[in-house]
């Protein structure tokens, strides 16, 4: 183990992977003789299309002090409920991924199982019906999840759709604030340990030479430091998640703040939808073999629902991730360290959940590899878990109207997915996992609303009679449409929140 | 759905296969699947399932889930309270330590209570983990109480399990599930019929009669009278790291209240573990070599000496014949992992319980777990004896083995830094891990950086007060003895 301490961390990279790094480590370090510096030029663009995310980013907020309505106010922020997926499984088709559980358990079953039972006797209605947070997207309705545990008001949760670019500007003042401090400029040199390869400085176009302990590297796709200095390998999935353009465009929005994100399914590829206060933001993701960058555009451009507000933002990526995202004193946090398309808005959770296993492994004390082991292991995890939920959103299909599609639902898949999919075609069960972000009720949600329904149920729900269950199922509906529907406009709730805070 | 019900067949009467009973027969609807238990003849040189055993926490939760009353399991399966176990002689440094059922102290600003520790540690203030456990507070005192629901109290921190009579407790059960609607048939198991496609089709009872099943459970413990016959079901030896193959138990009579806790001595030749209940406890002795010595005085009430053949079966359910329990896992005793195996096994089954024509989905999915839960309870297990400090040939050749990758790297880990690599089917969490690793005197090299930001003055003011409410909540409670008595006048009344 070596004994060198840990007294300055530099961070490569502004933009949200490393203004979210910043404002975390100098959040929870503040009591310790650790100084935090960071490196961004303003002449290098951010990403900054991660728009919108999953509620674990409240956490993250609470855990910095962050007030709700003055972060929403900053990032122009709106509330989001789940992310509905159009034209998947078959054109025509909508579902509504939401944060929350559908219906309750009965007779210590799961509820899917007395669903599953029904439904296969042609009763049961939607599976969504038993969710509020779908019913409430569904129209237009939002408010915060009661405290009240015993309420159906406390079982769902959100997240927000925000402008990313924002969020980073945000926190770069409470980072900044809490005494990390920014230099600007651009990396054009590195100083490495010849021995062991460990990055010992950095230098910028400025001449300045900026010596560090550990260095975090936000630097985006480029990998800067982890991939160009440190060769950590990048493990490509492009075989299973086969898109690797997209074109961001924001419009101005037309109608109602709808309290969802919206992914629809293209013929080679998908677009987003994502409402903010200000815009709405759009993107098509797509795979550059099946489809040219010139006819990406177009199909973009004639899905806004607005005037464009900008120019078309065009970037490249492959699916993956490096094979070690924690490398001697390098670790990567955000695009550096992977790439998973937005589909499940999921990359500023893995930004988040790389700062919090950095924190948990920091070696304060001294370094040992086992550190980087522990955290490759953990990350690569929930990876690879979260890129099987995106496989399973391409290969559970019946299109065929495209050579795209017609890939997507003939590709091999992933041993670890392919097993879970075979456990719920034949008998309705998830399959659980220690670590991961997505639980049952996200699985239930892709599986049934792409059309996979399972061969067999639990035999316990035929504990239940039919008549008892019908009237179980038909109550718990009419709940959740009332619950729904008791709730206000997502836009009279914002309107409300930010009232409250003026007045405050 | 309809149709015949599905026949399940379970053999053996052993706690494991009463359990099955209870569970299959209350979980499931009776119009889908009935459910037989099957007597087996008595294998070998005395019965191994007999005596006292003890449980980690949630089994008598998970006998009321089934119907069957903690009330009941005191008084009819002569169960007494756990808190969980002592260990003596295992650390190089002597004396006893304690593992506790339920936390650890509390967790500050999410920094976990071993690390808070472990901070202090290095500030030189002495910090015994057992000391901020109620349970093993209460342990020490003889004294018991249940956890209280309310998360602002102390109380909230205590979980236990129980010390049950295998036999007594077995009877209760198979009871239960024979008035829930079970088949126990008075002949016994005499001999099988195996059709040419592995599958268990049929058993013959010693009167001539005939049993057909389409779902079988082998739950004969060591006989595995089933799947030792069935193609398949190979056997994943353990011995490599668990030498222990010689046990002697018996039971004797006790005239004192039992402890709230098993014990369990490291001695040259092997070990040797005590678990007592009401009236009677049963001493379990392990070693590799010759059988140990033991005297057969007027007290005992049962013997038996067996080979322990530590291991787990590759697949536990092959074709349609589930080895459960023993039948499947062989652990040596030295945590109470055993009836946790089964329940988790029992969950899994009802989780994937076969619901028409195929089940090749469920079995992955079944195995799957059962390979993963039997493998971290024999991690738990190789830990305390790979870290023993005890001397003699025994733990000399246990030290000198190289574990398994899995626990090599927690140990590593966690004498790195203080942290444990979690993966699928842990019987255990950090903190009983932390717990362990204290007890046999690894201490972690560095603590986290988030314990380092909390200000010593804060956690020694958090670490006394913790103390200060523990010892005022575990003052009051009963002591053990009265617990049980008091159950027990309540039959009387």
């Amino acid at each position: 183990m070596l004994t060198r301490s840990l007294q300055h961390i530099v961070v490569v990279g502004g933009g949200t992977a490393g203004w979210m790094t910043c404002a975390a480590l100098a959040h929870k370090l503040a009591a310790l003789p650790v100084r935090i510096t960071l490196i961004e030029s303003d002449a290098i663009g951010t990403v900054g299309v991660g728009e919108a995310t999953v509620p674990h980013i409240r956490f993250f907020n609470q855990t910095l002090g962050i007030d709700e309505a003055e972060f929403m106010r900053a990032t122009k922020a709106t509330f989001k409920l789940g992310i509905e997926f159009r034209d998947w499984a078959r054109l025509g088709d909508s579902y509504i991924h939401p944060f929350g559980a559908y219906g309750e358990e009965i007779a210590g079953v799961d509820f899917h199982q007395h669903w599953l039972r029904l439904h296969r006797q042609g009763s049961g209605g939607d599976f969504s019906n038993y969710s509020l947070p779908v019913q409430a997207a569904r129209r237009g309705r939002f408010a915060a999840p009661s405290q009240h545990s015993g309420s159906l008001l406390s079982t769902y949760s959100h997240a927000y759709q925000f402008d990313a670019g924002l969020y980073g500007r945000f926190l770069r003042t409470l980072a900044e604030a809490r005494g990390v401090r920014r230099v600007e400029g651009r990396v054009v040199d590195v100083a490495q340990d010849s021995a062991s390869g460990d990055i010992l400085s950095v230098r910028l176009d400025s001449g300045e030479e900026i010596a560090g302990d550990l260095f975090v590297d936000c630097s985006g796709f480029r990998g800067l430091l982890i991939d160009q200095r440190l060769g950590s390998s990048f493990q490509s999935w492009a075989h299973w998640l086969p898109c690797d353009r997209a074109i961001a465009m924001p419009c101005e929005g037309r109608g109602p703040l709808t309290p969802y994100t919206r992914a629809s399914a293209r013929g080679a590829g998908w677009m987003w939808r994502i409402p903010l206060q200000h815009r709405v933001g759009n993107g098509h993701v797509y795979c550059s073999s099946f489809l040219s960058d010139g006819e990406a555009e177009q199909q973009l451009l004639a899905e806004l629902e607005g005037r464009p507000l900008a120019e078309p933002n065009r970037l490249r990526f492959e699916a993956g991730k490096r094979a070690e995202q924690w490398k001697g004193n390098c670790v990567a946090i955000g695009l550096s360290s992977g790439f998973l398309e937005p589909l499940e808005s999921t990359s500023i959770h893995l930004i988040q959940l790389g700062i919090g296993r950095l924190l948990e492994l920091l070696p304060l004390h001294g370094w040992d590899p086992l550190d980087a082991a522990e955290f490759n292991r953990l990350m690569n995890l929930e990876y690879e878990r979260i890129r099987d939920f995106l496989i399973l959103h391409y290969c559970a299909t019946q299109r065929d109207d495209t050579p795209f599609w017609d890939h997507c639902r003939t590709m091999e898949l992933p041993a670890s997915l392919g097993e879970k999919m075979e456990l719920f075609r034949q008998r309705g069960v998830v399959a659980p996992y220690r670590e991961g972000m997505f639980l049952e009720p996200s699985w239930l949600a892709v599986y049934l609303g792409q059309r996979i329904v399972p061969e067999r149920h639990d035999l316990r729900s035929e504990a239940v009679n039919d008549a008892e269950l019908e009237a179980r199922l038909a109550s718990m509906e009419a709940a959740c449409r009332d619950a729904a529907k008791s709730l206000p406009s997502h836009q009279d709730y914002l309107a409300q929140i930010f009232a409250l805070a003026e007045a405050a | 759905m309809s149709g015949a019900p599905m026949e399940v067949v379970i053999v053996g009467r052993g706690l494991a296969a009463s359990m099955a009973a209870v569970q299959l027969v209350q979980a499931l609807p009776s119009r889908q699947v009935r459910v037989s238990v099957l007597a087996i003849p008595a294998v070998g040189d005395g019965d191994p399932e007999f005596g006292v055993e003890a449980t980690l926490p949630g089994f008598a939760q998970w006998n009321a889930r089934y119907g069957i009353s903690e009330e009941a399991l005191v008084r009819q399966g002569c169960a007494s309270f756990s808190l969980g176990t002592a260990y003596s002689g295992w650390s190089a440094a002597g004396g006893s330590t304690f593992q506790p059922f339920g936390e650890i102290g509390s967790a500050l600003e999410g920094v976990a209570f071993h690390q808070l520790a472990e901070r202090l540690r290095q500030a030189g203030v002495a910090v015994r983990l057992a000391d901020f456990s109620i349970a093993a507070m209460a342990a020490q005192a003889g004294r018991f109480g249940r956890p209280s629901p309310d998360p602002r109290s102390p109380l909230s921190l205590l979980d236990y399990g129980l010390h049950l009579d295998r036999k007594r407790t077995a009877e209760l059960l198979l009871r239960k599930a024979g008035q829930f609607g079970a088949n126990l048939p008075t002949a016994g198991l005499s001999d099988l019929v195996v059709g040419k496609n592995g599958e268990v089709e049929a058993a013959i009872l010693d009167d001539g009669s005939r049993v057909s099943g389409d779902l079988w459970i082998d739950a004969s413990a060591s006989a595995a009278v089933l799947s030792s016959k069935l193609p398949g079901s190979a056997w994943v030896s353990w011995d490599q790291w668990l030498p222990a193959t010689t046990v002697v138990a018996m039971t004797r009579r006790s005239a004192v209240p039992p402890a709230p806790y098993a014990h369990v001595v490291a001695e040259a030749i092997g070990w040797r573990r005590i678990v007592p209940t009401q009236e009677r406890f049963t001493e379990t002795i392990a070693g590799d070599e010759s059988a140990p010595a033991v005297e057969q005085t007027s007290d005992v009430e049962g013997f038996a000496r067996f080979r322990l053949e530590q291991g787990r079966r590759a697949e536990a359910w092959v074709g349609n014949c589930i080895a459960l329990g023993t039948a499947a896992t062989m652990l040596e005793p030295t945590a109470p992992f055993e009836l946790h195996l089964v329940q988790r096994q029992l969950e899994g089954l009802v989780r994937l319980f076969p619901a028409g024509a195929g089940t090749a989905a469920e079995r992955r999915e079944f195995n799957r777990h059962f390979a993963q839960e039997a493998d971290r309870a024999r991690d738990f297990v190789i830990a305390r004896a790979i870290l023993c400090g005890h001397h003699g040939r025994h733990w000399d050749r246990v030290r000198a083995m190289t574990p398994p990758a899995e626990l090599a790297a927690k140990i590593a880990l966690f004498r790195s830094r203080g942290r444990v690599p979690l993966l699928e089917g842990e019987p255990m969490e950090e903190a009983d891990w932390a717990s362990l690793f204290d007890q046999l005197g690894v201490r972690a090299h560095r603590v986290d950086a988030l314990a380092d930001a909390l200000p010593i003055e804060r956690l020694q003011a958090q670490l006394t007060r913790m103390r200060q409410v523990m010892i005022a909540a575990v003052a009051p409670l009963p002591l053990h003895g009265e617990v049980l008595a008091g159950l027990a006048r309540r039959q009387a009344a």
